[in-house]
C-alpha cells in the first residue's frame, strides 16, 4: 500500500527521527488496522474475530465463511483504504501547492472531471450492459482522463503571465466544476433509467466494489508513486513562496504542473473506483496538518492514514446503519440499498468545515 | 434619452420571449392560436386552451417572476456588497435556502403554503450572514466568491445526503430542483404561492435605489451624508435574500442569472445608477430565465434538462470573462 511504503521509508530517514511524529502514524496504522478488522467482522451476519481470523488464513471451518471474508469484505475494506489514502493524499499535494486551506480535488475541478468521465463511459456502454454494477474497464480510464482534463483546463485558464494566482486558480476551479457538473447533469437526465444508480455513484459509494476494482487501482497506484517521489521535495520547496523557491532555483511553474499531475492521477484513481467522496480530500490533510504539522515528507504520509481511517470508518457507519439485525436505526433507502459512504462523509465533514471556514478564511 | 430607448425595447423583447414560449411546445401553436386561447371564448377549442391556460401560462408566468426577482436581488447585492461578482448564488444564500427548502419537502414536514418561502428566507440569511462575517468587504473580492463557493459544495452534499436519506427519495429530478434549479413542478398553485411577493419587488423598486447609490459612494461619504452604513447594508442585504427565497421555494436556486443581468443592464444604459439597473435587471432577469426555460423544455425534447443547468453551463463562461476582464482590478485591493 501506498501509505506503508512511504511510511517506511519515512522512517529510514536519518533527518526526521522525530519520536512524537512517528509515534502519530503508528496509532494511526494501527487504528486503521483495527477498523479494517471490524469491517471484516462486520456484515449480515457477524463474525467474530477467532473466525475472521480463521478465514484469513485459509482455515475456516465453513466455505462460506471464507468467500464473504475474501471475496466480499477484504476487497471492500482494502479499496475504502486505498482509495481514502489516495484521495487525502491527492488534497494534501493540492492545500500545498496553492497554499489555500480550500484546496481540495473537489475545489479544483478534478473530482467533477473524472466523475464525467466516468458518467460519459458508463452512458456509451450502457446499450450493451444493462446494470451498472456490471464493471466496465473503461469507466476508469475515462475517469483519469476526465480528471486531467478538467485539471489542466483550470491551470490554463487561471494562468497569468505571473504565474497561477492562488485564488484565482481556487475560484477558477469552483466555476469549471460548476460547469462540468452541469454537462454530467444533462447526460444523467437524458440517460432516463439508471439515473438512480448513477446518483448514487455520484455521491460516492462502496457498494459491489471487489478484486477486481482493487486490480484497477493496483497500477495506478505503481504508476503514482515515482511522481510521489518526486513531487514531494517540490511541494516542500514550493510551500516558502514564489519568491524565495525561485531563488533556491526552483522553476515554479514546471514544479506547479508536476504535483498538480501527481495530484489528479491520485483523486482520478481513487474516483474512479469509489465516486466522489465529499470532503475526503479537504478534510483528511488538515487533521493530518494538525497532528504532524507541514512538512510534505511527514503530511503526506499522516494524510493518507487519516483518509484512509475516515473511509473506512465512514463506510462501517453506513453498514452498521444499513444492517438488519441492528432494528433501531434501520434508515435504509428506499430500494432496500445501503446509504452510500459519501452521504455519511458529508454529513461528518459539513461541521468540520464551517469551524475550517472560520479559522482560515479570515 | 438611451435609458428610454434600452426600457422600450428591452420591455418589447421580454414580451416578444413570453408569447413565444406560450407558442412553442408539443404541439406548437401560431400566435392567433394563443391569443385565442388566452382570450377566446369558453367554446373555443378545448386542447390548446387547456394547454396554454393550465400548462404553458403559469410557467410562464413562474418564468418571468423567477427571472425578475432574481435580476433585481443582484443589482441590489452587488452594490450593497460593492462587489461586482455578488449573487444570491454564488455567496451561498441560494444554497442555504435551497438545503433549507429540500428538508422540509423530502422529510415532508409541516410547513405548507407560505411558510415554505419564508423557511427558505431564514435559512438563505442565516447562510449570507454566516459568509459575510468570514470575509471583509474591503478585501479582495474573489475572496467572497469563494467563500461562498465553498459552502455552496457543502450546502449541496448536504442537499444530496438528506434527498438520498429522505423515506421518499423521489428520483433524479428531485434532486435537481433542489440542486440546481428547475420551473417543471411550477402550476397555478405556486404561482398563486409567490403573487403577494411580487409586491416586494415594488416597495424595493423604490425604497432601495437612493441608498444603494449612496452607499456607492464609499462609507465615509455615507456616513457623511447621515446614512447609517451598517443598518443601510444590513437592510438591503436582507431585502435583496428576501427577493430570492419565494423563486428558491417554488423552483429552486437557479444560477448566475442574478450574477448576469445587472452586468447586462450596466453596460446597455452605460449608467450604474441603481434606480435604473434595479427595475431593468428584472426585465433583463425575466428574459433570461424565460429562454433558459424554452431551452429546458425544447432543447432535448422529450427529455427535459431543468432550467438551472442551462444558466449554469451558459452563465459559467460569463463569470469565467468576468474575471479576467479588468472589472475587479480597480476594487481588488489586497
Amino acid at each position: 500500500m501506498t501509505a506503508a511504503a512511504i511510511n517506511s521509508h519515512h522512517r529510514n530517514d536519518p533527518v526526521n527521527p522525530r519520536d512524537r511524529t512517528r509515534r502519530i502514524l503508528l496509532t494511526l496504522a494501527l487504528a486503521l488496522l483495527c477498523l479494517m478488522f471490524a469491517y471484516v467482522m462486520l456484515g449480515p451476519v457477524l463474525f467474530g474475530p477467532d473466525l475472521v481470523l480463521k478465514a484469513l488464513i485459509d482455515q475456516a471451518e465453513e466455505a462460506h465463511h471464507r468467500i464473504s471474508v475474501w471475496e466480499v469484505r477484504l476487497p471492500r475494506a482494502l479499496i475504502a483504504a486505498l482509495a481514502g489514502a489516495m484521495l487525502a493524499s491527492s488534497g494534501a499535494f493540492l492545500q500545498s501547492v496553492f497554499r489555500n486551506p480550500l484546496a481540495a480535488p473537489a475545489t479544483v475541478g478534478v473530482t467533477q472531471g473524472a466523475v464525467l468521465g466516468a458518467v460519459l463511459a458508463l452512458f456509451v456502454s450502457f446499450g450493451s450492459e444493462g446494470a451498472l454494477d456490471d464493471f466496465n474497464a473503461l469507466v476508469p480510464l475515462a475517469a483519469m482522463a476526465g480528471g486531467l482534463a478538467a485539471g489542466a483546463l483550470v491551470y490554463v485558464l487561471s494562468y497569468r503571465r505571473a504565474g497561477a494566482d492562488p485564488i484565482r486558480l481556487i475560484l477558477t476551479g469552483v466555476i469549471v466544476a460548476a460547469a462540468v457538473s452541469s454537462i454530467t447533469s444533462f447526460l444523467v437526465l437524458v440517460s432516463g433509467s439508471h439515473i438512480d444508480s448513477i446518483v448514487r455513484w455520484l455521491v460516492g459509494s462502496l457498494g459491489g466494489r471487489t478484486w477486481e476494482h482493487l486490480f484497477i487501482l493496483a497500477p495506478v497506484v505503481v504508476l503514482v508513486l515515482p511522481l510521489v517521489v518526486m513531487a514531494i521535495p517540490l511541494a516542500n520547496a514550493l510551500q516558502l513562496g514564489d519568491a524565495t523557491s525561485v531563488n533556491l532555483g526552483l522553476r515554479t511553474e514546471m514544479a506547479r504542473a508536476v504535483i498538480l499531475m501527481t495530484a489528479v492521477v491520485l483523486a482520478a484513481g481513487s474516483i474512479s473506483v469509489v465516486g466522489g467522496v465529499a470532503f475526503l480530500g479537504l478534510i483528511a490533510p488538515h487533521l493530518a496538518r494538525t497532528l504532524v504539522g507541514s512538512d510534505l515528507r511527514r503530511l503526506l504520509v499522516c494524510s493518507a492514514l487519516v483518509g484512509a481511517v475516515i473511509l473506512v470508518g465512514a463506510d462501517l457507519l453506513a453498514r452498521v446503519f444499513s444492517l438488519d439485525w441492528i432494528p433501531l436505526v434501520d434508515i435504509r433507502t428506499e430500494s432496500g440499498s445501503r446509504v452510500p459512504v459519501g452521504a455519511f462523509t458529508a454529513l461528518v465533514g459539513a461541521p468540520f468545515f464551517l469551524y475550517l471556514m472560520r479559522e482560515r478564511m479570515r | 434619452m438611451r435609458a428610454a430607448a434600452v426600457v422600450v425595447v428591452v420591455a418589447c423583447l421580454c414580451a416578444a420571449v413570453a408569447v413565444l414560449s406560450l407558442m412553442w411546445g408539443t404541439p406548437d401553436l401560431s400566435a392567433a392560436e394563443v391569443l385565442n386561447a388566452l382570450l377566446g371564448p369558453e367554446t373555443s377549442e378545448g386542447n390548446s386552451r387547456f394547454i396554454v391556460q393550465n400548462l404553458r401560462l403559469p410557467r410562464v408566468i413562474g418564468a418571468l417572476v423567477a427571472g425578475a426577482m432574481l435580476g433585481a436581488s443582484g443589482a441590489i447585492m452587488q452594490d450593497t456588497l460593492r462587489n461586482p461578482l455578488a449573487g444570491p448564488e454564488l455567496i451561498g444564500v441560494s444554497a442555504g435556502a435551497s438545503l433549507a427548502v429540500a428538508v422540509i419537502v423530502a422529510f415532508r414536514l409541516p410547513f405548507t403554503g407560505i411558510a415554505l418561502p419564508v423557511a427558505a428566507l431564514v435559512a438563505g440569511l442565516a447562510t449570507g450572514t454566516v459568509i459575510l462575517s468570514l470575509v471583509s468587504l474591503k478585501g479582495n473580492p474573489m475572496r467572497m466568491l469563494l467563500a461562498g463557493a465553498a459552502f455552496t459544495a457543502l450546502l449541496n452534499a448536504l442537499v444530496i445526503a438528506v434527498i438520498t436519506l429522505a423515506p421518499n427519495f423521489g428520483g433524479v429530478s428531485v434532486i435537481y430542483r433542489f440542486l440546481v434549479g428547475s420551473l417543471s413542478d411550477v402550476q397555478w398553485e405556486e404561482i398563486r404561492l409567490v403573487a403577494p411577493w411580487t409586491i416586494t419587488l415594488l416597495v424595493v423598486f423604490i425604497l432601495a435605489g437612493r441608498p444603494l447609490n449612496i452607499l456607492k459612494l464609499g462609507d465615509e461619504a455615507a456616513e457623511g451624508l447621515g446614512v447609517g452604513v451598517r443598518r443601510t447594508r444590513a437592510a438591503l442585504f436582507g431585502a435583496s435574500v428576501l427577493l430570492v427565497a419565494p423563486v428558491i421555494a417554488i423552483a429552486g436556486p437557479i444560477g448566475f442569472i442574478a450574477l448576469v443581468s445587472p452586468h447586462i443592464v450596466r453596460r446597455l444604459l452605460r449608467t450604474s445608477d441603481a434606480r435604473m439597473v434595479m427595475p431593468l435587471s428584472a426585465v433583463v432577469g425575466a428574459i433570461l430565465v424565460l429562454c433558459a426555460d424554452m431551452a429546458a423544455r425544447l432543447a432535448l425534447h422529450p427529455h427535459e434538462i431543468a432550467v438551472g443547468l442551462w444558466t449554469v453551463a451558459l452563465g459559467a463562461p460569463v463569470l469565467l470573462a468576468l474575471m479576467q476582464s479588468g472589472l475587479l482590478r480597480r476594487k481588488a485591493v489586497p
